[in-house]
């Protein structure tokens, strides 16, 4: 499948999405099956927020992560100097729909059907198989590489 | 033999969320008891997100049933999870730049949601780490 090579081909690139869009994901980090992967780049300011929206239901949220600063962080900018400029962050604020919930468990089930069926393989991300709204819609979107 | 719709919702009340999802199928009265299930927070409260930093050590985010028993009631139909991580400044992680290769750190995370079928006894009698103390 062209959509799983182009992500694989992408693991070793940097991209400049930093906020405000789905978040970047490494197909073949042997991680398949994961509810939500996201990075944050260096120059992600905070607060912070990054969604995907239902393939569903339109308008509706499917699940949002938020890069909270924390309370004291004027505090640590100025003991490490104002030009510095560094941005703290210490909580990550997680809302998920249940339909968001729901799509983890259907692609934890692909990836054990995909074990079963290549015992041999470290990653098996593309031999899932899933109905195909996800794999444009939710799975496909995170990577930040494929467009639908 | 009928059984008092209570006896049901117990039953259900044990069931992992895939389940009851599955059980929800069965019948209306399943159907109904589900969706109560799913804003009760005696049920709710036994879910978590597992969450990597960076590929490292695992721990576990409990649910936020304040912010949670919020956006239900707005009938939003979210259920939100908080987690204090390790206070990160790229002032800090600037000083990680791989100067051979020129990569600049990225802090990646990995997020699962767990019900309480999908933790294992072992893990629940201590040995998790929640994120909740901000440690």
């Amino acid at each position: 499948m062209f959509g799983w090579e182009l992500m694989c081909l992408a693991t070793s690139q940097q991209t400049t999405r930093s906020r405000g869009s789905s978040p970047d994901m490494f197909a073949c980090d042997g991680r398949c099956g994961q509810m939500i992967g996201f990075k944050i780049l260096p120059w992600t300011t905070t607060p912070a927020a990054r969604w995907r929206m239902s393939p569903t239901h339109d308008g509706t949220l499917l699940w949002k992560i938020e890069l909270l600063p924390n309370d004291n962080s004027e505090q640590l900018k100025k003991r490490e100097g104002a030009w510095n400029r560094p941005r703290y962050f210490d909580t990550v604020r997680v809302t998920v729909s249940l339909e968001a919930i729901k799509n983890e468990y259907v692609l934890r089930e692909a990836v054990r059907r995909a074990r079963e069926k290549h015992p041999g393989s470290l990653c098996v991300c593309e031999y899932l198989v899933f109905p195909v709204e996800h794999q444009q819609e939710f799975w496909a979107s995170e990577s930040g590489y494929l467009t639908n | 033999m009928i059984f008092p719709p209570e006896v049901f919702e117990q039953i259900l009340f044990e069931l992992p969320l895939p389940d009851l999802m599955h059980a929800a199928q069965v019948s209306r009265l399943f159907n109904r008891i589900t969706q109560w299930h799913l804003v009760n927070e005696q049920y709710i409260k036994r879910w978590m997100l597992s969450f990597q930093e960076n590929f490292g050590e695992t721990r576990y985010i409990p649910l936020d049933l304040e912010e949670t028993r919020k956006q239900l009631s707005e009938g939003n139909g979210f259920y939100v999870f908080d987690a204090k991580i390790q206070p990160i400044s790229w002032v800090n992680e600037i000083l990680h730049i791989d100067v051979v290769h020129l990569n600049l750190r990225v802090l990646t995370f990995g997020l699962r949601f767990l019900d309480h079928g999908d933790v294992k006894e072992d893990e629940l009698s201590g040995r998790i780490t929640l994120c909740s103390d901000g440690s």
